[in-house]
């Protein structure tokens, strides 16, 4: 508070200023300090004279009475001087207006004593993303600090300062020379911006918990809803609510601990309650309620349902009772402003809660109904409606229409939007098609959307980091053709398929495991006849389990043979005037006859790509299918195009393989060049990440192997896979050489 | 071997056992005409405690064999064993079951292999009788032998099956968890403690149960909250109880592990 009598008058050349500076003038005298004030009069005054007409002064004066007030103690000084110095004086002067505007929305996330931070956050951004031709002068505007600007509600709420940077810092790294791209990235409407973003969030992901959730609702309900998380932040419907309907739970994609409720707990309270509403609640019609008239009918309705749910499952109380936001009884002033979120609130409370301490008589009156209606055991939705509408007619108030709504805490997360309970008859603008447009928008997408892509994260050597959800993968079955071309094929290898066959009759019996303690077998095991002729002699029962048997073991071996499809193989190799494909082809197919005839689970994929948004992975075979016709059919169907995004093909078929239950994994990966793609410059790039790939497949237990068909692959195939390589230099030896490989190493 | 005494396999206390369906009358009247029996069930449903129970019932000896995969049919017909006058014939189980007239009980028979089983068929039909090709000898069955066979259809796998032409002579009784309420009064009965916390515990084993095929193979047994009651009743903290005999025996899995302590919280409060 100011003193009264303080009189200073605003010297400042615009009209239009002076105007604008009347209608704020009490507000920033109720608000701010004396200090605060002076600086406030500076501020209009002196944004009035740096030659940007009157649009910043008139800015300032609008939002600075709240922002003085927020931060406090020299505040609109700093933003003064952080504005023209940072701002104005810097080819971004055009945003100023929008930086100043956008304060307004700053205060509401950012604590009083961060101003600093926020400041050299916003700076931050600025400096780095307004760039220099020649490095001579700062030429160029930012290209997204407008966009930074509009979202910053957003990130302020989500993130805290050291996620903002990180954030930051990665658009700046791939996005820095391409101005639109940047624009996106800051305005988080891209697919990449907003994977780092998420990140970058505090709390828990419902995919992280999401198996959890499934057995708990299977468990407690015996019911299997499925879940579609929605971002409320990212789709701008910060008021859309958790619902049930039509077999599909919607609920936020993130939870952050609340009243010492952590994220899984806070889903566990959600889906408890829609599950409560989806056991107990029957619709009611809707046509002829006013919006408060449903908003009391929904707070017992919503109570009794979950004291219903307490009576089987106690241990939900305390949750839900913490999760109710402690209103006070006198907070909002019935005089001056609607009071009836607050009373549905109180009520909410009161009713869960006998420890409620509100002393409103009406409250303690519909409290006790309560407690008679469900202590006489049975209750349905329409006893909640005559007890909401009861309500609302004892406690109406005549500011309950006033347009100043009471909010502070009146929302209860956890609750769903109620839509379970209601029938509309009319047809009304209730429904929200929001989702339903999507869904409809996706199903006209072109088939290649049929079977959802896979997202995985690329390396990024020079960052140390990942680069979430990098590339796509669409995964295929390959198409098909004539199946008697592979059998032509293996025929023409006869003398190979012979001789192949020789050693894998060697290889089989190998795996003898001996049985002991048989009644019956082909071997007396002397160690235990001779136990038993001792125990003959002491006259006790000897074991008559004296001989051996062998047994043969199955290998358990499970095989990947990862093809890469890329245009290279078409090339000619010389000394046999075919393709480098049709070579491959001729060695899978002998590969795979063999570990048909070892009985080894084995798969076989291709993979080519076309940049980061396009990497194709092919089922050949699969782990359960056979060696027979389709899956000749679909080898002989080969072809080759396109790049080598290898690391995303691993990753990807590193899932499939883990899937397997075998005590040995191996994946084989037959290629015919380095790691590379047409929209990445750098090679090293893929090579590393590649390696990266490798290592977490190894992590995983599997063994990687590669088989190169490059003569250049010395220079950097190691780097990509260790040890675990063999380059063939003799391409038109690779029939006879992959299976030998193959067999030697899983020997 | 005439002074073979057969009644020190008598069932000498009454086994508890609370009925589910009829399945004492059934099992009587199965008896009365001597038809093998073969009960179903999953783990610790109390498909033992039932033939324990009916033996008692009866009056009649009972001997019962565990199977596992290394049984032999002379495990279970008997064997020449050699002592210091020569060779000294010993009879197995079936054989003394068969000979003295008793029940005889073989316990998760899928356990043994399909081929061992092939020596119970003459008893099973309408010969009972059994040929000891060892001995020579054509053993005509008591009158008072019956054959009772029990299995866990729950872990049955490829590998683990009855012949049908084994299966197909029995009359099958398929047992199940008991009803909650009727779970409930065991529960409270075999370990004491009260009704509200033994409903508490069948609450909790059936969300259990609920999670078969989902990362368990099998819910919590009637077996194993008799262990959490006799915890409870002995002073143990229900939850902890409910921990060590409930949630860390059926699995190792930690997503569902956690699963089960929220609603385990969820139904204790």
């Amino acid at each position: 508070m100011t003193d009264p009598t303080y009189d200073r008058n605003l010297k400042c050349a615009f009209e239009s200023v002076h105007l604008e500076f009347s209608k704020h003038i009490d507000t920033a005298r109720s608000k701010l300090s004396q200090e605060s004030l002076d600086e406030y009069y500076d501020g209009v005054e002196f944004f009035a004279t740096i030659g940007q007409g009157d649009s910043v002064s008139i800015a300032f004066a609008n939002v600075m009475p709240w922002v003085g007030a927020h931060f406090g103690k020299n505040s609109i000084k700093t933003i003064t001087g952080f504005s023209y110095e940072t701002i104005a004086r810097s080819p971004n002067k055009e945003f100023l207006v929008d930086f100043i505007f956008s304060l307004i929305e700053v205060i509401n996330y950012a604590k009083e004593d961060e101003l600093e931070k926020f400041l050299s956050l916003i700076g931050y951004q600025l400096k780095q993303t307004t760039y220099s031709v020649h490095g001579i002068h700062v030429t160029h505007s930012s290209p997204s600090f407008r966009a930074f600007l509009s979202r910053i509600g957003v990130i302020l709420s989500q993130l805290d300062y050291e996620g903002i940077y990180e954030w930051i810092n990665y658009g700046l790294r791939y996005f820095k020379s391409h101005p639109e791209r940047q624009e996106a990235f800051f305005l988080l409407s891209t697919s990449d911006s907003r994977a780092v973003f998420q990140r970058q969030r505090k709390g828990v992901l419902f995919v992280d918990i999401e198996r959890r959730a499934n057995l708990l609702q299977l468990a407690l309900w015996g019911t299997d809803f499925m879940y579609a998380p929605y971002s409320p932040d990212f789709e701008q419907h910060e008021h859309f609510h958790p619902y049930l309907e039509d077999g599909v739970i919607r609920l936020p994609d993130i939870y952050t601990e609340l009243n010492g409720i952590n994220g899984s707990k806070r889903y566990f309270a959600l889906i408890a309650h829609l599950l409560a509403h989806n056991q107990f609640t029957t619709a009611i019609v809707a046509d002829n309620l006013s919006p408060h008239q449903r908003l009391f009918v929904e707070v017992f309705e919503d109570a009794r349902v979950e004291y219903l749910c307490i009576q089987q499952y106690p241990g939900l109380k305390s949750i839900w009772q913490k999760l109710i936001p402690k209103i006070g009884e006198s907070v909002c002033n019935e005089e001056t402003q609607s009071c009836i979120r607050h009373r549905a609130s109180m009520l909410s409370r009161a009713l869960i809660d006998e420890n409620h301490n509100y002393k409103n008589v009406e409250i303690l009156k519909f409290v006790n109904k309560f407690k008679e209606l469900m202590n006489t055991g049975e209750s349905t939705t329409e006893d909640s409606l005559s007890l909401g509408l009861d309500f609302l007619a004892s406690t109406r108030h005549a500011s309950d229409s006033l347009a100043d709504i009471f909010f502070t805490d009146t929302e209860i997360s956890y609750r769903d939007d109620n839509r379970v309970m209601w029938i509309f008859i009319e047809d009304g603008d209730e429904g929200d098609d929001i989702f339903q447009k999507k869904f409809e928008d996706k199903e006209n997408q072109k088939i290649e959307a049929v079977i959802p892509p896979h997202y995985y994260d690329e390396w990024d050597y020079k960052y140390e980091s990942y680069k979430p959800d990098w590339a796509v993968v669409y995964e295929r079955l390959h198409s098909h053709s004539d199946a008697t071309f592979i059998d032509q094929l293996l025929d023409k290898n006869r003398d190979l398929v012979k001789q192949l066959k020789r050693v894998l009759d060697l290889l089989k019996p190998q795996n003898k495991k001996r049985l002991r303690f048989q009644e019956e077998g082909s071997e007396l095991d002397l160690d235990i006849a001779l136990r038993s002729v001792i125990e003959l002699k002491n006259g006790s029962q000897p074991d008559t389990r004296i001989n051996t048997d062998f047994e043969h073991d199955s290998r358990s071996v499970s095989v990947l043979l990862l093809l890469d499809l890329s245009e290279s193989l078409n090339d000619i190799v010389e000394a046999t005037n075919q393709t480098i494909l049709e070579l491959s082809q001729e060695a899978v197919s002998l590969l795979a006859w063999s570990m048909e005839q070892l009985g080894d689970n084995f798969a076989i994929a291709g993979f080519n790509s076309n940049t980061r948004e396009h990497v194709m992975y092919y089922h050949i075979k699969g782990y359960s299918e056979h060696w027979d016709d389709t899956v000749k059919a679909r080898l002989a169907n080969l072809k080759a195009e396109y790049s080598t995004r290898m690391g995303a093909a691993i990753r990807h078929g590193t899932h499939y393989l883990d899937l397997q239950k075998s005590d040995k994994k191996l994946m084989l990966i037959l290629t015919d060049g380095e790691p590379s793609d047409v929209d990445v410059k750098d090679p090293e790039m893929l090579i590393k990440d590649t390696h990266k790939a490798v290592q977490e497949c190894q992590q995983k237990g599997m063994y990687p192997y590669c088989i190169s068909l490059d003569n250049r692959a010395d220079n950097y195939i190691s780097d990509i896979f260790g040890s675990h390589y063999s380059v063939i230099d003799r391409i038109e030896s690779l029939p006879k050489e992959l299976p030998q490989l193959f067999l030697s190493l899983t020997k | 071997m005439a002074n073979f005494d057969i009644s020190q396999f008598k069932v000498v206390e009454s086994p508890y056992y609370q009925e589910q369906f009829n399945e004492i009358d059934l099992y009587k009247v199965a008896y009365s005409s001597r038809l093998p029996v073969m009960i179903k069930g999953p783990t610790g449903c109390g498909k033992s405690r039932f033939i324990e129970h009916m033996a008692y019932k009866l009056d009649k000896p009972i001997i019962t064999v565990s199977c596992n995969e290394d049984i032999t049919a002379s495990d279970l017909i008997g064997r020449f064993l050699l002592d210091s006058d020569g060779t000294r014939w010993v009879d197995g189980p079936l054989t003394i079951a068969a000979r003295h007239g008793a029940i005889c009980y073989l316990d998760e028979v899928v356990e043994a292999r399909q081929d061992t089983m092939v020596v119970i068929h003459s008893l099973t039909d309408h010969r009972r009788e059994l040929m000891i090709d060892k001995k020579g000898e054509l053993l005509k069955a008591h009158p008072d032998f019956q054959l009772v066979i029990s299995y866990n259809p729950g872990y049955q796998s490829l590998m683990k099956d009855l012949k049908q032409s084994t299966k197909q002579r029995f009359v099958a009784l398929d047992f199940d968890f008991a009803s909650p309420e009727i779970e409930a009064i065991i529960v409270s009965n075999e370990s004491g403690v009260d009704s509200e916390i033994a409903k508490k515990l069948v609450q909790f084993a059936n969300t259990t149960r609920k999670l078969v095929g989902h990362g368990l193979d099998e819910g919590a047994s009637t077996r194993l909250l008799n262990y959490a009651g006799i915890l409870i009743s002995k002073g143990v903290d229900i939850k902890d109880a409910c921990q060590i005999a409930l949630i860390k025996p059926i699995t190792d899995d930690a997503e569902v592990r956690e699963v089960m302590n929220a609603s385990m919280e969820a139904i204790f409060g």
